[in-house]
């Protein structure tokens, strides 16, 4: 059914960056992002518009869509096989983004894969939420602790 | 999902990032570029690359009414329990969103309309074979065919009723 899976950057504190960005958004803007990467994930190929390269960051592309008038965006690069490594998710409008230092913050998170400061963990995504924030691994793994 | 802003918000993902890429794999399953599309919808190919594009644009009926014009498909608009959402949502792909034009539908629906038929002249031709009084005979085939002409019924209607169930 998943054609892709999804990995998320991982400080060294546990901290994962897009369980926490998605936990910040507003449920209205949850459920697109949920329902976005639902729906990606099962595409053989991402058209332009959904995923584009990101200018003068060699390698690196963004998801793109927006929900309640607001552009979003997820930072990242391909990595294995169908993989796609989310490093930083945020919001843009006009040239202003959400948090500003996204870019930095994208160029930062690289670095510290790169040196093993970071590492990547696997993204669930949120299939038939069944209860408020909890859904279904398409894994057919164990749900993971999302507080 | 118990959070009503959420699953209202699923509701309007399905509206606002679904519908874009079921257009995409519509005018792709058709062959069609952007602006051959526009054509067909009478639009402009930057509205149609608008509208591709996850979440970004606000869909008004009559935009959906011209998309389902061009594409030649049928557009269903109802509101609907939340488990019924949930399964279509789960069983959508946009890679395998199909819904053939009227033309492509042609024979399938010539044909379910001849099994139609054909089961309806099976079941009068049953009709014709039963045991039964002339007034209620008369009553099931002016049930199968209103327009016939028959003699009015002598039996009570609800009796003709019981009978078409046990005959069907």
């Amino acid at each position: 059914m998943y054609v892709w899976r999804f990995k998320q950057f991982k400080a060294w504190t546990g901290r994962k960056a897009i369980d926490d960005w998605r936990r910040r958004l507003s449920p209205a803007r949850r459920a697109a992002l949920d329902s976005f990467l639902d729906r990606i994930a099962k595409m053989q190929a991402w058209p332009l518009g959904i995923c584009d390269p990101i200018k003068k960051h060699a390698g690196c592309w963004e998801l793109r869509w927006t929900a309640e008038k607001v552009e979003h965006r997820i930072f990242g690069y391909f990595g294995g096989d169908k993989e796609f490594v989310m490093v930083i998710g945020c919001t843009h409008k006009g040239r202003i983004y959400d948090p500003p230092e996204a870019f930095d913050t994208l160029n930062d998170r690289k670095d510290k894969i790169a040196t093993g400061e970071g590492e990547l963990d696997s993204y669930e995504l949120w299939t038939t939420p069944t209860d408020e924030g909890e859904g279904v691994p398409p894994w057919g793994g164990q749900l993971p602790n999302r507080d | 999902m118990k959070e009503k802003a959420y699953r209202h918000g699923a509701v309007n993902s399905q509206i606002e990032i679904d519908l874009p890429l079921q257009i995409r794999a519509l005018r792709k399953e058709r062959g069609w570029t952007q602006p051959q599309l526009a054509t067909q919808a009478d639009m402009k190919q930057p509205r149609i690359s608008g509208i591709e594009k996850p979440g970004a644009t606000h869909f008004s009926l009559e935009t959906l009414r011209r998309l389902a014009e061009a594409f030649d498909v049928a557009l269903v608009v109802r509101f609907a329990p939340f488990g019924e959402f949930l399964e279509w949502s789960d069983r959508f792909s946009p890679d395998e969103f199909r819904a053939q034009s009227f033309e492509q539908e042609l024979p399938t629906l010539e044909a379910r309309c001849d099994l139609a038929l054909g089961a309806g002249a099976e079941l009068m031709a049953q009709l014709a074979e039963i045991p039964i009084g002339q007034g209620l005979r008369a009553e099931l085939l002016s049930r199968q065919n209103p327009h016939r002409r028959e003699p009015p019924s002598r039996i009570p209607s609800g009796a003709a009723a019981m009978a078409l169930g046990a005959a069907a």
